[in-house]
């Protein structure tokens, strides 16, 4: 009972709300900032115009996906190190996000497709290697969804992050690995694009990452209380 | 080639998407607070019936007592 009791009190943390809200108040303004830069200061391009503009918050988004799917790979090696559930969690939150990031990618991808090259969807090396990458976190969700022993769901899930994230640098370096219509971007003389779409790239890089942290943060917490009621389900023989 | 609509489509999935998924997280919680809240009344619950046992208990254990003495003080049959 006083085990129960403890898990009660241990309610959410009022240093983690004070985070919480500074990471809010940071992320809505360098987004703001970002918008700004990618619609009023950086100038229209020559060839495809205004839906060019797509492009910040697409890398953006891909970028982020990619941060959110090593935080999955730490995890997982953590976890198998640690065996500490929290760890697992980490894992679990950032693969959500990471998924929410890929589509946001693939779907802005694919509008900007539309005008650029006259077609939703190619079979392009960029687009196939990171649909695939989706379908990978995908099945990792499933997976988890499926074991009901959180001891062995958590391996599990750890495996199939740690394998999984071996997609993302195959997904980076497939415009130079393999003939490709996807734009590069970097190129070995830097950025091939004009300074103020440098910033505002680079804003939109921050701005997106301020989401993923702010995300993670909030869910990692969800992932954290849904923890506690399993344990005192389980202390008070409800399992 | 100034495909705005394209634009206002990209820009509208994004925030679409994060709402959505702000969403769901809010879901969850509210969800998972009403549980806790549940095991919460039901630990009072049991606390309170514990509690109550034992403020019941004197009196039981004298009922009983004097339950098990008259049984025992009564006049033999036959």
């Amino acid at each position: 009972m006083q085990a129960i009791a403890s898990l009660w009190n241990r309610s959410l943390p009022g240093a983690g709300t004070r985070l919480r809200l500074a990471l809010l108040a940071a992320t809505l303004a360098v987004g703001l900032l970002a918008l700004y830069l990618a619609f009023v200061y950086a100038p229209k391009e020559a060839t495809m115009g205004h839906v060019q503009r797509i492009f910040y918050f697409h890398v953006g988004a891909a970028w982020t996906s990619f941060l959110a799917f090593f935080v999955v790979f730490l995890g997982g090696v953590a976890y198998l190190r640690t065996r500490d559930r929290r760890w697992d969690a980490l894992a679990l939150s950032s693969a959500e996000i990471g998924l929410i990031f890929t589509t946001i990618t693939l779907a802005t991808g694919s509008i900007w497709a539309k005008p650029a090259w006259g077609a939703w969807w190619t079979w392009d090396p960029r687009l196939t290697t990171t649909t695939i990458l989706w379908l990978i976190f995908v099945a990792y969700l499933i997976l988890r969804s499926s074991i009901d022993e959180p001891d062995r769901r958590a391996r599990f899930a750890a495996v199939v992050g740690i394998v999984g994230f071996v997609d993302v640098p195959i997904v980076f370096l497939s415009i130079r690995l393999w003939r490709t219509i996807h734009p590069v971007l970097v190129k070995s003389e830097g950025f091939d694009m004009a300074p103020e779409m440098v910033h505002a790239l680079l804003a939109a890089l921050l701005a997106c990452t301020l989401v993923y942290a702010y995300l993670l943060l909030v869910r990692t917490s969800l992932e954290r209380r849904r923890l506690e009621v399993e344990a005192a389900k389980q202390a008070l023989g409800l399992y | 080639m100034d495909n705005l609509w394209y634009l206002a489509l990209a820009y509208g999935v994004i925030w679409v998407v994060l709402l959505v998924y702000l969403y769901s997280i809010a879901r969850r919680q509210e969800s998972l607070e009403q549980e806790m809240k549940a095991i919460q009344e039901a630990l009072e619950g049991d606390l309170e019936a514990e509690e109550a046992a034992e403020d019941v208990e004197p009196f039981l254990n004298l009922v009983q007592g004097e339950g098990a003495r008259s049984a025992g003080e009564g006049p033999p049959d036959g």
